[in-house]
């Protein structure tokens, strides 16, 4: 276990340096920054200028290390259109999106475990088709129509629900129902397949044999070795759901982590949008290793490969 | 083996069905299936007979006619069956051009990236050991982007041509590519038509070219379809969020985000381009899905 735990932190580490190589490459790709930073119509004087004082007339690799250095000591530099601390805009707007993303999360998992278990329990009936279909259909869900539609419909028709903002929990209601819907369809899917595979298996059998009654066999026996790769795609969902949430900030005025790398596209503000770029990769990093080691954990075999 | 495709034409009705002609016969039979290609299909001749389909010009403005109802309205007429949208351009064309840019863009993006991703899995696949770690690491580095975030900075960077937004899509979407088709070729190298061919002496092209590829294609059109139904997702909401294709080119993400202002006046305007991504995409998993039936029977999940 321990070998196997040094292993994936190896590679995870590496991973991370190869995200912010990447991250930092990525917004130098433009040509030249110091040019777009000036503004159109700047002359070559104000250019210079801007390229001295972002550093930017130095070699790609002195400003990478420069960056990377002052990363790890926790300067994520400043914002060039606020000129606030990237560190303290990130942290303003990560538990926004953290909330978010653990209520769909939980959201989506109270639906997916019960309705892939119903799947797996009659299977090619109508009720799993029923399921599947959903699945089907919330995967082809685009996330921005949904939001749009759910706002016109719970927000302005009945106006059961705020429309924008992060206030209060119905605030939430809405983005949580987008979010957790994009994610729900996979969740499920995995479910039901693991309890169709699990139910096959001996000691289920036994289990039936033994006379215990159904949702002892269902609930206790079968689920928890059918729920391992659901525990694994969960961490996954939670990554893709504090990096997917984009879509979702943008629309309702939500003041998370999506809406300020959206925001800071927009006004090229490369030392923020690298600053969440990497991030987001360390915390998935970070998610996929625990999944990782809690499949581990539980499956044994999992380290001998 | 790799035959199997020409070898069923003469067959005679005698001898059990070709491997080919059994997926035929298992796809007639699959509802699923027949739904979504049905639906594929039909956008797939909206996009590519658009200019004779649209009986107006999508980028034609005429202000005087102006969010004009659909023809089942009041006040709609059968001159612009789905009406107008704010310039007075008409939305059915507008419709109909958008499946060609989201068919462009979604098979064109799920193109590269089969290429991209069965190249690294088939060579990580094959040779193993140290090729292989380091296929699998750039499929990590790869997982642990932000996808939808780095798509958004590299539009804003390159511009949102219809070139520049399908090529940033094929970076999205190799991963699943190479990690199925890495699987799929290490069990195929020690498969004895893989082996034979080695000790026969065939060169390493000829092996993976003409020995593993061909075994691939099934995973590689299943993998196609799921990240194709993805992809479009992805370039309505890019377009959507305005860094992906620019006004006035119709794409159905962009009508979305066009029509936002206007949605409580006219909800219709972000219904009818939502119900053709929902429809589409919809269509294309169901296809995917169903592929993956028909071709292997034995393992559903």
């Amino acid at each position: 276990m321990i070998n196997y735990a040094i292993q994936r932190l190896i590679l995870a580490f590496f991973v991370a340096v190869a995200v912010s190589i990447i991250a930092f490459a990525l917004l130098r790709l433009s040509g030249d920054l110091a040019m777009v930073l000036a503004g159109d119509g700047a002359t070559d004087e104000e250019v210079r200028q801007m390229a001295e004082r972002h550093g930017l007339d130095r070699p790609f690799v002195v400003q990478y290390f420069d960056w990377l250095i002052r990363m790890l000591q926790g300067d994520l530099g400043t914002s060039l259109f606020t000129h606030r601390p990237t560190m303290e805009m990130i942290l303003e707007a990560v538990p926004v999106t953290a909330k978010i993303a653990f209520l769909s999360l939980g959201a989506a998992l109270a639906f997916a475990i019960p309705l892939g278990v119903i799947a797996a329990a009659y299977p090619n009936t109508w009720i799993d088709r029923a399921v599947l279909a959903l699945a089907v259909a919330g995967k082809a869900m685009p996330t921005f129509w949904m939001a749009l539609v759910l706002m016109y419909w719970l927000g302005v028709q009945l106006r059961w629900l705020p429309i924008s903002g992060s206030a209060t929990w119905q605030h939430l209601v809405m983005p949580v129902i987008v979010l957790g819907t994009s994610v729900m369809p996979q969740l499920m899917r995995l479910t039901r397949s693991g309890m169709l595979d699990t139910l096959e298996s001996d000691f289920i059998r036994m289990a039936w044999a033994k006379g215990l009654p159904a949702h002892v066999v269902f609930f206790k026996h079968a689920l928890r070795n059918a729920i391992l790769p659901v525990v694994a795609m969960s961490a996954i969902s939670l990554g893709f759901l504090l990096g997917g949430a984009v879509i979702v900030e943008a629309i309702f005025s939500i003041n998370g982590i999506g809406l300020l790398a959206y925001r800071s596209i927009l006004r090229i503000d490369f030392p923020v949008v690298q600053a969440i770029l990497f991030f987001l990769s360390f915390v998935y990093i970070f998610l996929t290793l625990i999944a990782d080691l809690i499949n581990a954990w539980l499956d044994p075999r999992i380290k001998v490969k | 083996m790799t035959d199997r495709i020409s070898d069923n034409t003469a067959m005679p009705e005698a001898l059990p069905p070709s491997p080919t002609r059994e997926m035929l016969w298992r796809a007639t039979g699959h509802i699923g299936f027949l739904i979504g290609l049905t639906i594929f299909l039909t956008v797939l001749i909206f996009a590519i007979f658009a200019p004779w389909i649209a009986p107006h010009d999508p980028y034609a403005q005429d202000l005087t006619r102006a969010l004009e109802p659909p023809v089942w309205a009041d006040g709609g007429s059968w001159g612009h069956i789905l009406g107008t949208d704010n310039l007075g351009r008409d939305n059915f064309s507008r419709l109909v051009y958008g499946a060609r840019v989201t068919m462009i863009a979604g098979v064109g993006a799920t193109l590269f990236s089969a290429v991209l991703g069965t190249a690294i899995g088939v060579i990580g696949g094959y040779y193993g050991g140290r090729i292989d770690a380091a296929m699998m690491f750039l499929i990590n580095v790869k997982l642990a982007m932000p996808g939808i975030l780095i798509a958004l900075s590299l539009v804003s960077i390159f511009g949102g041509s219809l070139l520049v937004v399908t090529l940033i899509l094929g970076f999205l979407f190799w991963d699943r590519f190479a990690v199925v088709t890495r699987t799929a070729t290490q069990q195929l190298r020690n498969m004895e038509f893989v082996v034979a061919a080695e000790v026969a002496g065939a060169s390493r092209f000829r092996i993976l070219f003409i020995e593993i590829l061909p075994n691939l294609t099934n995973h590689i059109i299943v993998v196609a379809s799921l990240e194709m139904a993805l992809a479009i997702l992805v370039e309505a909401s890019l377009s959507f969020l305005g860094l992906g294709i620019q006004p006035p080119m119709p794409s159905w993400g962009l009508m979305i985000s066009e029509a936002r202002t206007l949605m409580f006046t006219n909800p219709h305007l972000i219904m009818l381009p939502g119900m053709a991504i929902f429809t589409l995409v919809v269509g294309i998993n169901l296809m995917g899905d169903g592929l993956r039936d028909i071709t292997t029977p034995q393992g559903r999940g």
